[in-house]
């Protein structure tokens, strides 16, 4: 789970009850974390490694922020059935999944290759790094900071 | 022959049964909680709209759905009725942009530590607030000032954006 650290006293907080339901929110948050399973880690690499390769375009420089994302699709598609985009707000997932703009690859970016997640970005990107794979030790390394 | 009255009336029930029926005194609410904290201190204004919520279970503004969140009254508190400009990033965990922003939050809230204030919000934990400031796409940053929304910058930009941003705010803040 993301940590909230930060230099200011979180305000979200301000007594122990919510922190204790927070708490509940992120053992569950957790819990589902844990679930996402290393086949479903593996099809979304599998998959980005090949849709990057036909869409000419570029895993980030920095390979944390692809593993993220992919690791973010692989929890969606365990637990949704699709991989939702981790980088958005929805007020219904489910609803989102069955209309299916927003699934990997999501609409933006095959019609003009407009990735706002940073999975697949074209060359002249200034984010945009060399490599065009990343190895499951890549992501597990990069996901288990948490 | 008249009927003689033997019987007397019951005696009237114990003047004590009358001082029973006294007003049970209002339950006293905890220490160190609700009106008592530190941000209610600091904006009297805002206690009484915040013991309000929690006397009367009055359902915040930022909580368009009716949920009841201490997280959306804390909100209000921090973020509405702050003295300063704040920043809130709006993030998810597997967000990986989202890292990127964070660093440059985190660099920023030292820089600036006094003259506005940095918080996070997870968009998991808290959808009642993303949805009511129409968060779509993650990372975004707000900016507020004097309770008003004045800038939203979505995406992985520059630190000199977010930087510029805050220097308006404070700027404006200061006239």
């Amino acid at each position: 789970m993301m940590s909230m650290a930060s230099t200011t006293a979180s305000p979200f907080c301000p007594s122990p009850m919510p922190r204790g339901r927070k708490c509940t929110v992120r053992v569950q948050a957790g819990a589902a974390g844990a679930d996402a399973s290393d086949k479903s880690l593996e099809i979304m690499r599998k998959f980005s490694e090949q849709y990057a390769r036909r869409s000419n375009t570029f895993f980030c420089s920095e390979k944390s922020v692809t593993a993220v994302v992919i690791k973010g699709l692989a929890d969606h598609k365990d637990q949704l059935g699709a991989p939702l985009c981790p980088c958005r707000h929805y007020d219904d997932k489910a609803a989102e999944v069955a209309q299916g703009f927003w699934n990997c690859p999501c609409v933006p970016m095959r019609e003009r290759k407009e990735c706002h997640c940073m999975l697949f970005l074209t060359p002249d990107n200034d984010f945009a790094g060399q490599d065009q794979a990343i190895t499951l030790e890549e992501i597990k390394d990069a996901t288990s900071k948490i | 022959m008249a009927a003689t009255a033997t019987a007397c009336p019951a005696p009237p029930p114990p003047r004590s049964l009358y001082r029973g029926v006294a007003l049970a005194a209002p339950g006293r609410r905890r220490a160190g909680y609700g009106a008592s904290s530190s941000a209610a201190r600091r904006w009297p204004g805002c206690r009484r709209r915040w013991a309000a919520h929690r006397i009367r279970t009055v359902s915040c503004a930022y909580s368009p759905r009716g949920a009841k969140t201490i997280t959306a009254c804390s909100w209000n508190e921090y973020v509405i009725c702050s003295d300063i400009p704040v920043l809130i990033e709006f993030w998810a965990s597997w967000c990986g942009p989202c890292r990127m922003v964070h660093r440059i939050v985190d660099e920023i809230a030292q820089e600036y530590a006094g003259r506005i204030k940095c918080y996070k919000l997870d968009t998991d934990d808290y959808p009642q607030v993303a949805t009511s400031y129409s968060i779509e796409r993650i990372p975004t940053v707000l900016l507020f000032k004097d309770g008003e929304k004045t800038h939203s910058i979505t995406g992985t930009l520059p630190k000199a954006v977010y930087v510029r941003a805050i220097e308006k705010s404070i700027s404006d803040s200061e006239q």
